[in-house]
Parts: C-alpha cells; sequence; structure tokens
C-alpha cells in the first residue's frame, strides 16, 4: 500500500471521527434501528423519507448517515422478529424462525445477544472486504469501455429480477417499467425533450425523491394507517445478565457466524442478489451441517447467529460495486448513487480517487456506526422493546406531512407532489398485482446510465453489435447472463411440467 | 377457457395487459422521436427497443399464465377509504402549498390523512395537526432554511 492511500484512510477516519461525522453516524444508526426495530416501516421508506434532507448536508456525511440506516435497521429488524415474531425487516424473518423459539423457551436476552454480536461480526469482516476489494476493483474498472459498462448494468438489472421473489419474468417486466420511466427528460445526446407533453418542469426527469417515496413511502403509510396497537407481548427478561451466553453457547454461535459472513459477504457483493438471499441460504447451510438439524426452528443458536452475520456482511460488501464500478446492486444502494449523484459526484471508478474522503469516510464510519449499534442494541434493548408499543395512528400522518414537504422541497415544484401521488398509486398497484417495486427504482436510476453507455459503445463501434461478445469482460458477463437466463427458463419449464402432472393427479384422485 | 383463467390468475393476468399496455403507449410515444440508426441513434431507438420488450414480455407473462395451472393468487386490494384518504390529503397540500403557504398545507394534509385510521378522534386530530404544522415550521423553515412561505395568504 503506497503513502497516498495511507493518507487516504487517515483521510477518512478524519471525516467519520470528527463532530459532525459522528453526529451524523449516530443520527443514522439511530434511526435505523428505531425503523428496523417498528415492524411496517421500512429501510426504503425512511432512506426516501430522509433523502430530501441530505441534499443540504455535504455528501459525505450524508452517506454516512443513509448508510447507518441501512445496517442499523438490519441490527434493530431482528429485535421485533426475535420477541413477537413481527419482523421489522424483510432479512429478519429468518431470524424469527428459531430467535422467536429462544423468546419463548425465556431465552429472548440470550437471542437478542447472539444476534448483535454475530452482526457485529459480520459488518466487520464486511467492511475489510469492502475495504481491501474495492479499490483493485476500481482499478480493474479503469479500462472498461461503454461496453463493459452497459453489460454490467443488465447483468445487474437482469440478475436482481431472476434472483428476487415470484415469477422472474414479472420482475424484469418493472425493471424495464423502471428503465422506461428514466427516459422522461432531455435527451442528453440531442437536447430532444422525451415524454415530458409540454411540461418543461420534467426536463431534468421525474424527481427521485417522488417516485422513490411514492413507491415505497405511501403504500407503506397507508398500510400503517389500518395498523392497529401491536399485540401484547410476554415479559422478556432482556437484563444484563439474562443475556449473556454460557461458554458453550458462544462456542455454538462461532462458526455459524463466520460461515454466515462469508455466504452473505459474496451474495452481497454480486450485483442483484444481496442481503435476503443469503440470509435463507446460510440458514440452510447451517441446518445442514448441523449434527442437530432437528433443533432448527425451535429455537437453534446456530439458526440465529448465521443469517445475521450473513445480512450484515452483505450490507457491507453491497457497496463493492457500488463504490467501485458505480453500479448498485439493488434498490438501496441505488438511492445511495442517487444521492451522490445530486452532490455532483458522478459514480464510477473514479469515485474513491477523486472523493476519498466520502469512500474512506464511510469505511471509518462503518466502524463507529457498528460499535453504537452493539452499545444501542446490547444494554439499552429495553427501550426498543418499550418501543413496539408507539401509537401507529399518530405516527403516519406525521409521516405524510413529511413525505409532502419532502418532495417539494428539492425543487420547489407542485408538480413533484402529483408524481409522487401518480407514483405511489402505482406503487399500490404494483403491490396488489404482486410486483415487486424495488427493480423498478433499480431501473428508474440504472436507465439513463445503461442508455448513455449503450449508445456510445455503438458510435465507437459504428453500430457493430458483436463488440459485446468481443471483448472478454463484456463477453463473460454475456455468457454468465445467458446461463442464468437458460437456468431460469429450465427451473420454469420443469416446475410447470411436474405442476401440470401433479395437477392431473390431484384431481384424478378428487373426481374418482 | 379465458374467464376461468382469469377468475383463477388475476394478478399475472391484469399485470401481463398492463405491460402490454404501457409498451403500446411508449412505442406510439417514442414514434414522434427521431429513431437514427445503430451506429448513430437518434432520441427515438432506445425508447423503441424498450417498448418491443415490454410488449413482449407482457406477451410471455400472458402465456404462461394462460398454460400454466390456476392457482388460487386472487387480487389483494388495499381497503379503499386510506387509500382515498391518503389521496386526498397529498393533494389538499399540492393545492395549498403556492396558493396558501407551507403552514396550512401542512395543516391540511396531517388533519385529512388522520382520518384514514379507524381510531378517529377530531379533536385529538386537529392538535395532532396543529403540533406537527408548528413542529414541522421550526424545523423545515426556521432551522433547515428551506426558501418556502410559512403563510401566503
Amino acid at each position: 500500500m503506497n503513502t497516498s492511500q495511507l493518507d487516504n484512510i487517515l483521510l477518512g477516519f478524519s471525516v467519520a471521527l470528527s463532530v459532525e461525522g459522528i453526529f451524523y453516524c449516530a443520527a443514522g444508526v439511530l434511526l435505523g434501528t428505531i425503523v428496523g426495530v417498528l415492524p411496517g416501516l421500512g429501510t426504503m421508506a425512511t432512506l426516501a423519507v430522509l433523502m430530501p434532507i441530505t441534499f443540504h448536508i455535504e455528501p459525505s456525511y450524508s452517506i454516512i448517515m443513509l448508510a447507518g440506516i441501512y445496517y442499523g435497521a438490519a441490527y434493530g429488524g431482528s429485535t421485533a422478529s426475535i420477541l413477537m415474531n413481527l419482523p421489522g425487516t424483510v432479512t429478519s424473518v429468518v431470524t424469527g424462525l428459531d430467535g422467536f423459539p429462544m423468546a419463548q423457551n425465556g431465552k429472548a436476552g440470550l437471542a437478542l445477544f447472539i444476534t448483535a454480536i454475530a452482526s457485529f461480526m459480520g459488518s466487520m469482516i464486511g467492511a475489510l472486504l469492502l475495504a481491501l476489494f474495492t479499490i483493485p476493483l476500481a482499478a480493474v474498472a479503469k479500462s472498461f469501455g461503454p461496453q463493459e459498462y452497459f453489460m454490467l448494468m443488465v447483468f445487474g438489472l437482469i440478475a436482481a429480477s431472476l434472483f428476487s421473489t415470484g415469477r422472474p419474468v414479472k420482475s424484469l417486466i418493472t425493471v424495464t417499467l423502471g428503465v422506461a420511466f428514466g427516459l422522461v427528460g432531455l435527451d442528453l445526446n440531442s437536447g430532444a425533450a422525451r415524454f415530458t407533453f409540454g411540461m418543461p418542469e420534467l426536463y431534468d426527469g421525474l424527481s427521485l425523491v417522488a417516485v422513490a417515496l411514492g413507491l415505497f413511502g405511501l403504500p407503506e403509510i397507508i398500510a400503517t394507517a389500518k395498523r392497529g396497537p401491536l399485540g401484547n407481548m410476554r415479559d422478556n427478561d432482556v437484563s444484563f445478565k439474562a443475556m449473556m451466553p454460557t461458554r458453550s453457547e458462544l462456542k455454538e454461535a462461532t462458526f455459524p457466524s463466520l460461515r454466515g459472513t462469508g455466504v452473505g459477504a459474496f451474495f452481497g457483493a454480486l450485483p442483484g442478489t444481496g442481503g435476503t438471499i443469503a440470509t435463507f441460504l446460510s440458514y440452510a447451510l447451517e441446518k445442514r451441517l448441523s449434527k442437530t438439524p432437528e433443533k432448527f426452528g425451535k429455537g437453534a443458536i446456530a439458526g440465529v447467529a448465521a443469517p445475521e452475520s450473513a445480512n450484515n456482511a452483505a450490507i457491507q460488501t453491497a457497496f463493492i460495486p457500488t463504490m467501485s464500478l458505480g453500479i448498485p446492486g439493488d434498490a438501496v444502494m441505488a438511492l445511495m448513487l442517487g444521492v451522490l449523484m445530486v452532490h455532483g459526484v458522478i459514480p464510477g471508478p473514479g469515485v474513491i480517487n477523486d472523493h476519498p474522503d466520502i469512500f474512506w469516510g464511510l469505511v471509518a464510519s462503518f466502524i463507529v456506526g457498528n460499535i453504537l449499534l452493539v452499545i444501542l442494541n446490547i444494554p439499552l434493548v429495553g427501550l426498543w422493546v418499550r418501543l413496539l408499543r408507539i401509537p401507529y395512528h399518530l405516527l403516519f400522518p406525521v409521516m405524510v406531512a413529511c413525505v409532502c414537504i419532502g418532495v417539494y422541497s428539492v425543487q420547489n415544484s407542485v408538480l413533484d407532489i402529483y408524481v409522487l401521488m401518480g407514483f405511489g398509486a402505482l406503487g399500490i398497484i404494483l403491490k396488489s398485482l404482486k410486483f415487486d417495486s424495488a427493480p423498478l427504482l433499480l431501473g428508474f436510476i440504472l436507465g439513463p446510465m445503461m442508455e448513455e453507455h449503450f449508445r456510445r459503445a455503438m458510435v465507437i463501434t459504428q453500430g457493430d453489435f458483436s463488440t459485446f461478445i468481443n471483448r472478454p469482460v463484456s463477453a463473460s458477463l454475456m455468457a454468465i447472463l445467458m446461463l442464468l437466463l437458460v437456468g431460469a427458463a429450465l427451473k420454469l419449464a420443469y416446475l410447470s411440467a411436474k405442476r401440470k402432472g401433479f395437477f392431473k393427479a390431484a384431481t384424478g384422485k378428487v373426481r374418482s | 377457457m379465458l374467464s376461468r383463467a382469469l377468475t383463477k390468475n388475476v394478478p399475472d393476468m391484469i399485470g401481463a395487459l398492463f405491460t402490454i399496455a404501457v409498451g403500446v403507449f411508449v412505442l406510439s410515444e417514442s414514434s414522434n422521436y427521431r429513431f437514427g440508426s445503430l451506429s448513430s441513434m437518434g432520441p427515438g431507438y432506445f425508447p423503441q427497443i424498450l417498448a418491443w420488450l415490454l410488449v413482449a414480455m407482457g406477451v410471455f407473462l400472458f402465456v404462461i399464465t394462460f398454460i400454466s395451472k390456476p392457482s388460487d393468487s386472487r387480487l389483494h386490494l388495499p381497503d379503499v377509504i386510506p387509500v382515498l384518504v391518503i389521496g386526498a390529503s397529498i393533494l389538499s397540500f399540492g393545492l395549498l402549498i403556492e396558493a396558501a403557504g407551507m403552514g396550512p398545507a401542512i395543516f391540511a394534509s396531517v388533519f385529512i390523512s388522520t382520518f384514514a385510521s379507524t381510531n378517529i378522534n377530531i379533536l385529538r386530530s386537529l392538535l395532532l395537526a396543529l403540533l406537527t404544522t408548528l413542529a414541522c415550521v421550526v424545523v423545515f423553515v426556521y432551522l433547515l432554511g428551506l426558501p418556502v412561505e410559512v403563510l401566503a395568504l
């Protein structure tokens, strides 16, 4: 490592350890913990609500705060999952499988402790990998042309669709819809206004804040509106004494956490996969490796430790492609890139060298934030348990106000309020048709960059399409993509064949 | 046959038709833009590719929904009242923010939105709207310095 890199690392720590750095990091992880604990308030919605505020603070601090919300919610999400079997976030569903039975057996304190420690371990190793891998990857990416960037983006979008829940084609549709919404505005090459319908307010494109809040904020507010008070929970002993694991319990958690970290770090770094898959896979892996698989689902410590460490490691490594290539793996990362772009930072391999304060400040803040989170989640967990009694019917009207002000304040445009309403309606429609909205946001943010790289590649090669398979990196991406698509098609064919046969047999039985 | 498929697979069927409709719309709108050639694309080239992709995927979803076993996934519509109330609340904000200023806009949107809940109490709604308005004005206008008028009557 050369000296300038060392200087950059020191610069990062000076950002993260400054008064503002610690303040925004603490604010982020605290807010993250709160929204993570409360079922019904999602990470995406919170990030979107806070996005307008981050436009008023320096980019390095805004990223530190938004990232803090993301991993803070991962810590907090397990609390309600363990205590009441109400997962606060999608990824904490798995933690509840064994965490809730542990709580029912009077071991809630222990489950919360294991969760916090496993999360801390996953995060720290993930942050280390982020620091190690981002710079070499960015160096490789320096040689990438528009062909590689275009293929990487297509790869990210398609991988995100194939690995999401439900029918892959439905996610592909939402991704493409997102790319189509990204078309709105002036075409950078020709200056032609596209899909603006005579409204000059749309020349800069649809407001990212209005789109994100409409898709994620409003459906959540509406779901929160009819939520009554949460059911009473049993009195759990979450005192410090109840939390301390015995030596054998600690041993039971160690290797699952390490394996979980590995699984999480790998899937987190791949564009399009991320935390949800990592948690499910690490749980399945532990169950298979365990000498006592029958204990899983009834309160196995490994069943809590592995998914939590996987989830947190995945969050950290998700920043690797985001920061080195400028390609976000999921909707949350896309939102982070969106914030950077608003601040005039162009995503790509140049970010680390041009803005070392942002990259290294973020890495250093992960250490600060995770230490704060361990404090928030071990000694102070009793506070969060009480938070679960919050009156939702007083909370959501305040959220409506914050959403409206947030959307309006970005460019003082009333049209953005109507865009918000439109995307709120779209979000509700997609939800009731069981389409996932997250790929739409990913497509919306990546779309304009994709078109730009596609057109540039075609200009350079004078319209030679084979350039995508003549260059090694882009060709290998294309090959992997084809394998993924063929795999998905085969799976679909297999499933439908099986289902059909099964269906005939079943109806035959009923009729006879 | 069609009616049977529709009753059994409503979300995917509607989704497929919706996708095809959006695709056709994008196709017709982008045909107004210069298409260009592969080596020098006009503003219409990329949108047309997207539009055809949307139509193709919509048709694909329609076909696989049609041929696969009818599943019991019905449409899960959200409750109408909260959707309409929250919609009205945001609309009131949009109508009032420039006509009357941020104070009235926040007051109206918070007051209206409280009726989305089943737990309604007019006095409490008024109080909540008032407190939220005050808090938002202090935070957004005085602390964050947003350039909006509090009262523009």
